[in-house]
Order: C-alpha cells, then structure tokens, then sequence
C-alpha cells in the first residue's frame, strides 16, 4: 500500500498525473483537501508600457542617468507629479503620480515592482546579444509577436502547442479544483492565449454579460418557465454519442453558471466601489466571480483583464498618466474588494505588457523595447520592495541592446511567471511543464511572492 | 505518454485503496437519483450520474436487465415504469451499471404502491359528542378502504371510488378537539391518504343562573357566510395559469384559504394556486387529470365553493417520419458546409461519387479584387462565400486546409496580405500537397506571417529566421513525432516517442531558405504583397545543408534550395498520416480509426497512379471510406460551420454585408484571424475531463455556447442583415406534430428522439402565438447537441 502511494505521488508530479487525478479527485477524500482559494489575475497593458515612466529612480546618480537618457520624456513634468517611495533597504524611486491610489499599498507592503522583466531564451548580455552568441528570442519588437510571446511564456512565440503560461499553471494545480465543473481560467477581455491551458478552457466572459440565453424571456411567466423546462430537457437528449453528449454538458454547464452569476446581483453588493473604466469593470467581474466560490467550490482560478492605448509613440506624457491612473484605480478597488472578502493574501494581481520602451525621447513619445517593469499587487507579496535588478540606465550602456536605451531583461518573463506559479501551488518539478526553459536561469525564484 | 501509461497502474491502486476505504458500496461511483415510491402504472424517470469515460450504462429491476412485467421495466434513458400490479415484493432495486467497468454500478430503491388513495373533504366538518355519519370526498377509494377517525377505525360504506360513507361515535374526551381523517387502501403496496380534520364542537355546560343578573339579550344570529368562486371550471394545458376569483358574502373578512384537491397551496402534481388565486397546472401529466380548486372563508371555516379545472394530457408529439435523408445529409455536412434542401437532392439524384465528380470539375468561386475590400468588408464576405458559393466541396477543403496552414490576420491585417494566401487554398484544394507547400513557401503573404521574407544568410550578429522552417515542419507537414502509417505514434525499443527533427534540422532548413525577398528592385525589399517572393542569392547561404536524411550540396542558388528543401519535408514518411488524420478531423469525425487514417494516408501516399500528395484523390478518399459513410462519426462544428449549417438547411445563407466578426470573435473565431498559427484551436485539444479528442472543444466554453446560442436565435427572429433564412416550411405546418417533423427534418434528418419531440411538443403547447412556437422549435433543436455536432 504504502508502494502504491509513493509510486502515485511520483507521478502526480508530473502533468500527466495530474490531469488523471484531476479527473477522479472528486471520488476521493482528497477532493476536500485544499482548504484555500487563490487567484492569479493578470493584466496587460497592450501596446508597451513605458514603465520607464512608471517607477522612477531617485537616487542621485541613477536619476542624472535618467534625465540623459529621457530629456523631454523625464518626470514629473507639466502634467505629470512623481510620488517618492523608498525600498526596504532605502533606495529612493518614485511612482508615476498615475498611480497614487496604489502607491499607499507600497508603505503598507502590498505592493511591489519587479524590475527589467522581458522575454529571454536564456541569460543575455549585450555583449552576447550583439555577437548572437545566445539564443534569442524571435521578432523582437513586434506588437504581434511580442503579445504572443508574453502570453504564449515562450521565446520564439508559437513555440508553445497553443497554450499561454497562465493556462499552463491552471492545468498545473487543476487537481485542487475537484470535480469542481466552473471553468478554471477566464478571460474578461476577449479570447486569450495566456489562460489556454492544455486541458483548461480560457472561458471569456465579458463585464455585464451573465450568460443569459437568449430566447428564455416570454409572457406570462408560465410560458417561459416551460421555455426554461424544455431547454433543460432538450440538453438531455444525446442518441448514446460521445460528442453530442459532451457539447450538452457544455451548454448545462452554461445554464448552471448563468443561475450562478445572477445570483451575484441579488447578493449584498460589494462595499468596494470599481472605477467606471473598461478596465475597472473587468476586475469587478473578476471580483464577483471570486465571490462565488463558495457555491463553484473552485480552488484555484485564473484570470486575465486588459487595457491599451499604451503603444505612446507620440504625445505621451498626459496619455500614459491617464492610462496608469485608470491602472492604478482598478487595481486599487480589486484589492480593497479582497480585502473585503477576506482574501486579500489569496489574490494576486500583476501587470504584463508587450514589451517595455526606448528609454530615448522620439520627440514626444517612445519607441518599442524590450525589458519593462511590472506591478505586483496582494497581501501575499513582499510589498515595499523592488526584485530582480534595476537596469543600468546610461544610453549604450551594459544592459542596453543598441544606443537607444532598449534594455535587455535582467529578469525573465520565465523567472516572474515561475514565482507566481510557486505562490500558487505549482509544484517545483512541474514547473518546467508551465516555463519550459526555466532551467536555463539561474532561479525559478525571484522572491516577491510570500 | 509514457508518464501515463507508467503511472496508470500505480494511480489506479491509489484510487482503488481510497475508495475501498469506506464502506463496501463505496466501490460504486455512479450515482443514481432517487429512492422514492411510484404507483402502479406510473413511470420515473431515473438519472445516473456517471463521472466515467465513457459514462453510458445499463439498467435492471431486481438484477433482470430492462426489468419486466412483474417488477416493473427499465427503458436505456433510465425511465422506469411501474408494473400494473404491486409485486409480491414491492421494493424494487433499480441498479444501473457503467457499460465499461462492470463493478461501478449505483441502485436505488423504489417502492411500488397502489395507486394512492386521496381524501379531499369531509362534510359536514364539524359535529357534536355522540353518534356521527359522515362523507368523505377523495379519489380512488375502493371497497376495501378503510377509515380512522382520530386513529380509532370507524365503520365504512363505500359509496363510489371518490365517496365514503363513516360512522361511528365521539366520546365525550374528544369534546372540543380536531380529529384527523386518514383513508388507508390495505394490502400490498398499502396507500394511506393524507389527514382532513373533523372539529369536535365543545358540549355547553349549563350555566347556573344568578337572579340578580339581567337575563342577557338574546345574540342576534349572524348572517350566514357564503363564498363563490369564479370561475366554477376551466380546462387548462400543462403549464398553464388561471386566475381565480372567490368572492365572501356575509363578513367583512374577504380572505379565503386556497386548496387544490385538499392541499392547501397545491403542489408540482396537482399544479399550484397562490394566495390570490392565481392557478398554474402541473408541468405535466401523464394522461389528462381533473383536480379540484377550493376557496374556504378565513372568516368561517364551514364556508367554501369549489370549482374543477381539467389539465389535458400531454400533446401529441407524433413520430420521426424516418430517416431517408439522412445518408445524403450526413455526407453533405461532411463536404459542404451544410446540407441543403436541393443539395439532398441533388446527391439522391446523382449519387455520392457523381456529386463528387461534379464538384471536382466545378469552376472555382473567384475572389473579389482585393483593392473593393478592406479589412472588414473581407472577413464578412469570407465569411458569407462560404455559405453562398456552388463550389462547396473546395471551399470547405480550403477552409479545412487553411486550419493547418495558417495566415493570421492579426498580423497579416490588411486584405493583400492575406486574400492570395486564400487563392492559393482554394486553386491548390484539389491539386497536389506539394505544390500548396511550395507555392505557399515563396508567398508573400506566408513570407510576412512568418518572417521567411528577408532572412538572410547569417552575418555577424544575425541569423537566419527559424519561424517558418519550424512551423513548415511541426504544423503544415509532419510533426513533432514519427508517425506509423496509421497516424499512431511510432516508438523505439524502449517505447519512448521518436522526434521526427530537432533545433538542427531547424537551422539547417532556415538557412536553406534564406535569400528571399518581397517583389521590387532592391535585395532585401520593403514590404509588398503584389505577388510572390523573389529570390536574390546574394542573400542566400550557399554551404551543404543537411536535415531529415536529406543533403543538399554546397552552391545551390535560393531557388534550387528552396525547392529541395521542400521536396525532402514532403517525401518524408509522416507527411501521409499527419494530413489524413487532419483532414478527417476537419471533415469528417474528431476520432478516425487508425485503420481509417492509415487508407487515407494510402492514398495520399499513392493515388493509384503513382502520385503523392494528390488532395482529390485523398478527399475522395475520406468522404467515401466506410467510416464516413457507415460508422458514427462526430465532430463539433465551429461557429461559423454551425451558423453556416443552421442557415444553409433553412434555405439560406450568412449574408455579404454581415456584421458578425465581432460576434464570431467573442466566440474565439474571428474570422481569418486566428490567435497564432496554431490556429483557432489545437488539434491535440481533448474534450475536458475525457480522453476523447475534440478540437473545436477548445472554443466551445460555457461563454462560446450561450453566445452562439444567442446567434442562432437572431437567425430565427432578426436575421436583419446579417442572415437570410426561409422559415415558411415551419410557418405553414398545420399542426404542432407537423411543424416538429419540419424541424426534425430540416435538422436532424428523422434522428430527433421521441422524449425531444415530447418536450418540444409541450413547450409549444404552452406558447402564445404560431411565431413564438415556430421559434421555440427551431431555436431548442437548433441549439442541442444534436445539431452541434456533425454526426
């Protein structure tokens, strides 16, 4: 006995473990197990974030850096302030003034920044980028590309069967999720690489849309009550085939989660009020649907929301304070409605863009990069502090790629992904079935998750 | 796959021991809903819940499969049906058991009764100490039935089935008290009504008279109560409501208390009634039922009017007309996109291999000239062509082989980026696979895509581009496995899977590939889709390039590379396998027979004539092989083939001016754009839960259902500008059954089963117009799985 479970435990490592436990828990004890909700929800800022703008160096020498590098670019300006912040070793940075309803979660050790990430194929410097003596990630700043990379987790961009990281690390920790049959990965901003998985489904589901069908209304109330009765009938029917049978459950499903979502709008609403922004009502439903997982019995979901505008070319000052403002509020109101909920430590949010941006002023704007700095928000971040390494900013310097300040990661879009992926149950032996090429860094690690 | 199979054993064990754990019954995961009691010749329905793959099962009545006349029978959906007698032993087990693993089996128990007696009333309902005779109104009583009168038996005469006649005496203990009524049928399978109250009126003790009091004014007698009830009858279809009315005379209280046979407020079997009167009758009946409706003044309890609603029975549903459409419809939803009423037709006519031959030597549908279009305009009449145009069978093969060679538009955004790639599908639909290959590679269009245009021969600081060669070989040719000819995978000695190529070949045949450019004068041209590439061979890498079991010699020009490049991927083994398990996946059913695929893969591998990679001879093949033809084949359509389906067997189409990329989107099927050159979903995708493969699985969540539901409804009610279809088939049927059987036929060619044609029949039933009822039709079948999955 005691074989089989050693011999069982080896293999529930794997994917494939995983995926047939999945598949059975519910019959098990096991099912009841996992005690804990947790979230991951991701939100990318489509067009390349200039997060240049976004976490400011202060200290004296890195910020005369800044100023060479940016000219015009530099903050604050006319419309933009900065807000001081210090490390927890006392490193002086400043926010973009975007951002000043988040910024207080960074004293309260909510909040922090991960700096430099990208997408790498291994360990680059720029003496390896210039002589190509290391692998290389394809098509570099391509908004096409570069999206599909970042959310594939993959270098090369296709290279991934179909499937985005988020996705994978659902598929990873789908075992907690029971017999459980609400989908495991959403999307509120439309179809999405990052929450396919291999197994799981990237369910979109759009702010104000409750799976309602259509066609169920009639009068009076007995003639669609014997609408709803039929509908429900009408999916038992299958012939005895396969396909059939599974596409009904598809649409049951449906059924059962729309009664779900509604349900929602008769409970006590969330004291936490969301911006009216596109943004901040995606992260609403995010936070309604966390809200019904007691009735899911769903332990682990993903999430993926969206905002752009941030390809700032031209004319960005204003631009991309209003764009992180709208960041900032949303992101703000869905950790207050955590905090609500009492899981504050349970979800996690973070920020992804296509790439980050030439540190040089066009005029008045910004060119596609590379590296950028990402948000990381919950009560189970190292909040207050900045991970990984903040880039030397000198034009032409040791972590630019060219002479126009396109700095080369200093962390992978691996090595983010895989600390999330830990904080979230991923076990260390699966983590190359979510980052493939996590090994060729030198941690999985890079230590802002609690 | 190994993992899996290694691991199997030991996880298997590991479940058996946490399920043996429990109780002796814990063995059994299926669970089967549930225990109760069914009157003789009553049915139940029965569900099993069965969380196996694949989760069919068998039913039996006391271990006898089906069960019988004695215990009762068991139909394959689990609808038991009562036998007409109580058996002996009226506890049945009903058990079913998983067709594939006989020991996970569920059984509940159900506990045959005579049909049960019913009291409604007594009268009068109240009465002094002493001798008593009463009437007992109910139903199904018998002569036999017996009588407790506050659980002290009385004497009987049976009057009729729904009277009785009681006497007896109350003792004077029993002054002031309600007595309950209960009526019992005894024997086998015994029934007892539920409890109607008789109140005990208290005896009036004598009063000693105290003189020195006034005699007290006599109390003037109260007017009588009286209560009515409007109206007295009403005939009503499951489902139906009626608003009664009860109005009180003879007291300022105007409530009353509604019952229905007896039970106040009513219940699912008898219908329900509110507290204001509003009746609803049950959802269903199994033969017509008459009930009946009481209003009792609140202000006296002896004051009521009743009034009797009849329900009729279940409406006629009729049967399938038979199925005699079906083998030409199945073929059609295999080769075109949607049966047609002329298609059917036409290939009754002709024959499958005429219609065939036909549509082989049908003119191509041109392509509009692509400077009328933009980026809109062209995906809606994309999207409409495939539903409007004569040459059906190559439409729907380039579309299938544009699931496997993929252009996005998501990069390639605008029209001639994109509409000579779709020329390309379509003239090459029945050509030869290596062409499409070839002409694919020098593409413009592919050449942007996926970044082959300007890769150059390595420099310092630059290497050739791998995207294309990888893709070229992992999607559009052979795979990341070796295949056996019958599309399995191929293993070595230790049973580990065998990479067909690794990241040198890649290179290999990136650097063969090199020295192409867009058309103009320069060698590394700026961007320019006006034809193909075009080769500059001081860009190319003219060293020996070696990949696949395949050299290529030192000095080669771009040209002569390129084409031996291509020619090495598609001779080698797997081009034949992977292409015909693609090609049935996208025509034909999610899960081929590696016999199936392996005559394909035959066939593309020699047409008989010595050609490899002939698309006609091989589509002929998947449409002809006995699996397409006489097996059960299932895929899920994706959205645009079912909405292309709905509309196409309504004698419509998707119109040219749609506005239905933005829905198709939301449904994760933007048209001609796929997310990336995976396409829209993984052809290794598995229904979820399963390990059954269904690729459009991947687009089809709870969310893509609701909203493609949502589409077909717009079809039937708004078509607007997005659809046509023609609904006077469904608008001239003269009766319900006669409008399923349109629907049946125009959808599911004979194959609705007889419960569906019930439900639908009793949803129509209660709807209020003709349209509403031609809409509930078309709308539930079109919406089932039945119509989603091509079967």
């Amino acid at each position: 006995m005691s074989t089989s479970r050693r011999s069982f435990l080896r293999c529930a490592g794997s994917a494939a473990g995983t995926a047939a436990f999945a598949r059975l828990a519910g019959t098990s004890a096991f099912a009841q197990s996992a005690p804990d909700y947790k979230a991951l929800v991701c939100i990318f800022l489509f067009g390349g974030n200039d997060s240049h703008n976004m976490v400011i160096p202060q200290e004296a020498g890195a910020l005369a850096l800044y100023r060479a590098a940016r000219r015009g670019l530099a903050l604050p300006d006319n419309n933009t302030q900065v807000t001081a912040i210090s490390t927890r070793a006392g490193v002086p940075y400043a926010f973009n003034s975007g951002l000043n309803a988040i910024a207080p979660l960074w004293a309260d050790g909510r909040l922090a920044v991960v700096a430099n990430v990208g997408v790498l194929a291994a360990p680059t410097t720029r003496a390896q980028y210039v002589a190509r003596s290391v692998p290389l990630p394809t098509n570099l700043f391509s908004h096409s590309d570069q999206v599909q990379a970042k959310q594939a987790g993959d270098p090369y961009g296709s290279g991934a069967g179909g499937t985005g990281w988020a996705g994978r690390i659902a598929d990873a920790v789908n075992g907690l999720n029971g017999q459980a049959r609400f989908p495991a990965a959403f999307s509120m901003s439309g179809n999405a690489l990052i929450t396919t998985g291999t197994t799981i489904q990237s369910a979109s589901l759009y702010p104000g849309f409750d799976l309602t069908a259509a066609g169920m209304n009639s009068w009076p109330a007995s003639s669609a009550a014997a609408r709803a009765q039929a509908l429900q009938e009408v999916l038992a029917f299958d012939n005895g085939l396969t396909l059939v049978q599974a596409a009904n459950t598809v649409r049951r499903d449906a059924l059962a989660l729309n009664t779900m979502l509604r349900s929602t709008g008769t409970a006590t609403p969330l004291a936490t009020t969301f911006p009216g922004t596109n943004l901040g009502r995606q992260l609403q439903q995010v936070a309604n649907i966390i809200r019904l997982r007691a009735s899911t019995g769903m332990q682990r979901q993903v999430f993926f929301a969206s905002l752009g505008g941030f390809d700032t070319h031209s004319n960005q000052s204003w631009a991309h304070w209003d764009l992180l403002r709208q960041v900032g509020d949303a992101m703000r109101a869905l950790y207050d409605a955590t905090a609500e909920m009492g899981l504050a430590d349970k979800v996690t949010t973070f920020t992804e863009t296509d790439f980050g941006r030439t540190l040089e002023s066009n005029g008045s704007g910004s060119d596609h990069g590379w590296g950028g700095h990402q948000l990381v928000l919950g009560g189970a971040v190292r909040g207050g502090d900045l991970f990984g390494k903040f880039p030397d900013l000198t034009l032409g310097g040791a972590d630019d790629a060219n002479a126009r300040g396109v700095l080369i990661p200093t962390t992978s879009l691996d090595q983010y992904g895989a600390t999330l992926a830990r904080w979230f149950g991923v076990a260390p032996e699966a983590m190359t079935q979510v980052f493939p090429n996590i090994g060729r860094f030198a941690t999985p690690d890079v230590g802002f998750m609690a | 796959m190994m993992t899996i199979a290694r691991c199997r054993g030991a996880f298997m064990a590991l479940v058996a021991m946490l399920l043996f754990a429990g109780p002796a019954q814990a063995e059994s995961n299926i669970t089967v809903y549930k225990s109760g009691s069914v009157a003789i010749n009553d049915t139940r329905q029965l569900t099993a819940y069965v969380p196996l793959s694949p989760n069919s099962v068998t039913w039996s009545v006391n271990g006898i499969a089906g069960g019988d006349a004695t215990v009762g029978t068991i139909s394959a959906t689990g609808l038991y049906a009562a036998p007409a007698t109580v058996p002996a032993n009226p506890a049945v087990s009903v058990r079913a058991t998983s067709t594939a693993y006989p020991n996970k089996f569920d059984a509940v128990t159900l506990n045959i009764t005579q049909v049960p007696v019913q009291l409604w009333s007594v009268a009068p309902t109240s009465g002094p100490v002493g001798a008593f005779t009463l009437s007992l109104n109910g139903a199904n009583f018998s002569a036999g039935s017996t009588v407790t009168v506050g659980d002290a038996p009385v004497q009987v005469t049976y009057v009729s089935v729904t009277r009785l006649r009681i006497s007896g005496t109350i003792t004077a203990a029993q002054a002031g008290k309600k007595l309950g009524i209960k009526v019992t049928n005894p024997g086998l399978g015994t029934t007892t009504s539920g409890s109607v109250a008789f109140a005990v009126t208290s005896d009036t003790p004598t009063t000693p008279t105290n003189p020195n009091e006034p005699t007290p004014a006599p109390t003037p007698t109260p007017p009588a109560v009286t209560v009515s009830l409007t109206p007295n009858a009403a005939s009503l279809a499951p489902f139906g409501t009626r608003q009664f009315t009860a109005t009180v005379s003879g007291s300022n209280n105007a409530s009353v208390v509604y019952s229905v046979n007896g039970i106040e407020g009513g219940n699912a079997n008898v219908g329900t009634i509110s507290g204001s009167g509003l009746y609803t009758a049950p959802a269903s009946t199994a033969s017509q039922l008459m009930v009946t409706i009481r209003a009792v003044s609140q202000a006296s309890t002896t004051a009521s009017a009743t009034a009797t609603v009849t329900i009729a029975g279940p409406p006629a549903a009729g049967s399938s007309q038979g199925t005699a459409n079906l083998a030409a419809a199945r073929f059609l939803n295999q080769a075109t996109f949607g049966a047609t009423p002329a298609s059917i037709a036409r290939v009754q006519q002709i024959g499958i291999d005429a219609w065939l031959d036909e549509q082989f030597a049908m003119a191509e549908t041109p392509f509009p000239d692509v400077a009328t279009l933009n980026s809109g305009t062209l995906r809606a009449q994309y999207v409409s062509r495939l539903t409007t145009a004569e040459d059906q069978l190559r439409q729907r093969v380039a579309y299938a082989l544009g699931q496997i060679i993929v252009i996005s538009m998501n990069k390639n955004i605008y029209p001639p980026e994109i509409v000579p790639y779709l020329q390309i599908l379509s003239s090459h639909a029945f050509g030869n696979y290596r062409s499409l290959l070839g002409e694919v590679s020098v593409s413009s269009q592919m050449g942007k895509y996926l970044d082959i245009a300007n890769s150059n021969r390595p420099t310092a600081g630059r290497g050739a581009n791998e995207n294309y060669p990888r893709e070229l070989m992992q999607l559009f040719s052979i795979g990341l496995w070796q295949l056996n000819p019958d599309g399995t995978h191929a293993r070595d000695a230790n049973q580990n899977l065998i990479p067909t190529y690794d990241q040198a070949a890649v290179q290999q045949v990136a650097l063969a590939f090199t020295g192409w450019t867009y058309q103009g004068t320069g060698t590394n041209n700026w961007e320019n889709f006006s034809g193909p590439m075009i080769p500059r061979d001081v860009n190319h890498d003219t060293r020996a390039k070696a990949f696949l079991g395949c050299t290529l010699p030192a000095g080669q020009s771009t040209v002569a590379d390129m084409n031996a490049a291509v020619d090495c991927i598609f001779r080698h083994p797997n081009v034949g396998p992977f292409i015909a398990t693609r090609l049935i996946r996208a025509l034909v059913t999610s899960n081929p027979s590696p016999a199936y695929v392996q005559r394909v893969a035959a066939v593309f591998d020699n047409n008989g004539l010595g050609t490899r990679g002939d698309l006609k001879a091989t589509v002929h093949a998947i449409l002809t092989d006995t699996e397409a033809r006489d097996g059960a084949p299932e895929r899920l359509r994706d959205p645009i083939q079912h909405l292309a389906a709905f509309t196409r067997a309504l004698g419509g189409n998707i119109r040219p001016g749609n506005q239905l990329s933005w829905q198709l989107n939301q449904m994760s099927q933007d048209p001609l754009a796929p997310p990336s050159v995976f396409g829209y979903y993984s052809p290794l995708y598995r229904i979820p839960r399963t390990t059954t493969p269904g690729p459009e699985f991947q687009i089809y969540s709870p969310t893509d259902a609701v909203l493609r539901g949502n589409l077909l409804w717009q079809a039937i009610v708004n078509p607007g500008s997005d659809f046509t279809v023609d609904l006077t088939p469904f608008t001239t049927a003269a009766t319900p059954v006669e409008l399923i059987d349109r629907v049946d036929q125009a959808l599911l060619y004979g194959r609705m089963p007889q419960g569906m044609r019930q439900s639908i029949a009793n949803v129509m039933a209660v709807q209020q117009t003709a349209s509403e009822r031609m809409q509930m039709a078309l709308y539930l079948t079109a919406i089932s799985g039945l119509a989603a999955v091509q079967h």
